[in-house]
């Protein structure tokens, strides 16, 4: 089955690790839930469907059980599509990457947007490991974007200063939190997509491997010692003088 | 390209502080490293490395922290046959890892505060369970790894080590330019990177509102302190992204952290591991991070920051980051 976008931009909305490792919201009913980081990728991308800037939005998730739930949930945000691609439940940020790069590829999307971490396990390298599978530009931790055309454009935060990024389309964005604020869904939304189908690919339906390549494996774990045995408590008064002092001992070069 | 040996654990920083830096993860059972200091000339390599390494490498190009694939491919072939590699953990350190990780067929591991060589194979620590387990990870007995190592304060004491001849490497043009990236707002003058900061001054959301971060800004400035953030603050929009410490920000390792209405989330204290000093200014004396700490001060953050402002004196005001739209 081939799924061709009517316009270039398709979203790929990723929560593998939130849809892994999220408790059961007993006041929202639902086992799974979008991740937050995920979210802003999500409501970006519908923006520029909203604003005519893209045509189809696609939310697809890699994860190791059945999390239609947290899908819906994307699809009363306003994602028009979203697929689950059923993978191994080990492997690691490779495995991912590969499954989300093969979906964009069957989808014939020309840009992926994605938290900034979260999916593989807060790594953070996700998005560019799409990218190189790809061979598209990465632009990563936006504050946000703007497509221009056949470019895109965005701004993110360094720190030391404020960069901006244009790069030529096909590209991988990822974005933090902070500027694009997800909605909520309305209760509308979410009552008429509690039902619909959330499809599920196996990797071979999408010409990928589900082959795990070996991966680190924990082999111990161990607590840490009590960091502090104990601790001086002050007031404002003597907490401001034992600041002054501990700051004037305390050489402010950087390292 | 000069032939070179090959190591089996190869560094690479962006810049040369950050290379030399990252050889403080090296543990028992690693012999000399390669180190590639990205960004770098020759000339910039003054100081000879805490550790004994192999060879040196200064990468220069355009290019480096935007196209990732096309630092890896030359990162690939500097690398050789190395069965461990080495980066930091800043964005451009996660995108070339990604890169690698890909083309390379590597096992990623992150977060890593040493790593050292056993007779089982190569094993990294890192912290779990928000700082309160560490737990130690068996690297793939063939193929290659990435780690992604935590700053650190810890110093090495070697036996003297001697610079080795640093030899340039260009990094080619890519076939397929990656972004363009320039830089369109000047933050603050004396804004400081959080992972080389001395002392870090972070707000969390006690500090009443992002009318008040100013004022935050201002004591950073006074005291020569980077200026950082809980993951509340940043999703409130107080502050950007870039001022994130935790488990999803920078990982810190001052000698002074000081934490101001922060209680101490685990996602945040997952990015402290480093600190040797950790302040809490905080009305509420059971919040996580007063329970870490050697020096509470229990009194409302705003009237703390005011105080220590006044005493600290007038400093010459520091341009504002303008904030840059679309």
């Amino acid at each position: 089955m081939s799924h061709r976008p009517r316009n270039p931009l398709t979203l790929l909305s990723v929560s593998t690790i939130l849809v892994a490792v999220k408790p059961i919201r007993a006041d929202h009913g639902a086992a799974w839930f979008l991740d937050d980081a995920a979210g802003v990728a999500l409501e970006w991308a519908v923006r520029q469907r909203e604003t005519a800037r893209a045509a189809r939005v696609v939310a697809v998730a890699a994860a190791p059980g059945s999390c239609a739930p947290s899908l819906r949930q994307a699809l009363a945000v306003g994602a028009d599509e979203a697929f689950v691609i059923r993978r191994p439940s080990d492997g690691d940020v490779r495995l991912t990457s590969r499954l989300l790069a093969a979906a964009a590829q069957h989808l014939g999307a020309s840009l992926v947007a994605c938290g900034y971490e979260s999916m593989d396990r807060a790594s953070g390298l996700a998005p560019a490991a799409i990218a190189a599978h790809l061979g598209w530009s990465i632009m990563a931790r936006l504050r946000e974007a703007e497509l221009r055309d056949t470019r895109i454009v965005g701004l993110r935060d360094v720190g030391v200063a404020t960069q901006q990024l244009s790069a030529v389309l096909p590209a991988v964005l990822s974005f933090t939190g902070g500027w694009i604020v997800p909605r909520f869904p309305k209760m509308g939304d979410l009552l008429r997509n509690r039902n619909r189908k959330v499809t599920e690919w196996r990797p071979d339906m999408i010409g990928a491997s589900d082959a795990c390549p070996p991966a680190a494996r924990l082999i111990r774990t161990l607590p840490v010692p009590t960091r502090r045995s104990t601790t001086r408590v002050l007031g404002l008064e003597d907490g401001v003088d034992a600041l002054l002092a501990l700051v004037g001992n305390t050489g402010t070069a950087d390292g | 390209m000069a032939k070179h040996v090959m190591s089996e654990v190869t560094v690479i920083g962006f810049g040369y502080p950050e290379a030399r830096n990252l050889l403080t993860l090296l543990g028992a059972g690693i012999g000399p490293a390669t180190l590639v200091a990205l960004g770098a000339t020759a000339r910039d390599i003054v100081e000879p490395p805490d550790r004994t390494v192999a060879e040196v490498f200064a990468v220069a190009g355009d290019q480096l922290a935007t196209d990732p694939n096309a630092l890896a491919g030359l990162i690939e072939q500097l690398v050789g046959s190395s069965r461990v590699i080495v980066l930091g953990s800043a964005q451009a350190s996660r995108d070339l890892a990604g890169a690698l990780a890909v083309r390379r067929d590597a096992a990623p591991v992150w977060s890593v505060t040493e790593v050292r060589r056993t007779e089982l194979g190569y094993e990294c620590d890192r912290p779990g369970d928000g700082g309160h387990r560490r737990e130690t990870y068996i690297l793939p007995a063939s193929g290659m790894a990435i780690i992604l190592g935590r700053p650190s304060t810890k110093r090495l004491r070697t036996d003297a080590p001697t610079l080795p001849t640093v030899q340039e490497v260009t990094l080619p043009e890519s076939a397929r330019p990656g972004p363009s990236i320039a830089t369109v707002a000047a933050q603050v003058a004396g804004g400081r990177s959080l992972t080389a900061a001395r002392i870090v001054l972070a707000v969390g959301r006690g500090i009443g509102g992002p009318e008040h971060v100013p004022l935050f800004r201002d004591l950073a400035d006074r005291l020569g302190a980077a200026l950082g953030a809980t993951r509340a603050v940043v999703d409130a929009g107080w502050l950007s992204f870039a001022h994130q410490i935790g488990q999803t920000g920078a990982w810190v390792a001052p000698e002074m952290y000081l934490g101001f209405g922060v209680s101490g989330a685990m996602q945040h204290l997952a990015g402290l591991g480093g600190a040797r000093m950790i302040i809490a200014v905080n009305t509420d004396p059971e919040a996580p991070l007063c329970r870490l700490a050697d020096v509470v001060v229990l009194a409302d953050a705003v009237t703390v920051a005011e105080r220590l402002v006044e005493q600290l004196g007038a400093v010459v005001p520091l341009p504002r980051i303008r904030q840059e739209t679309m």
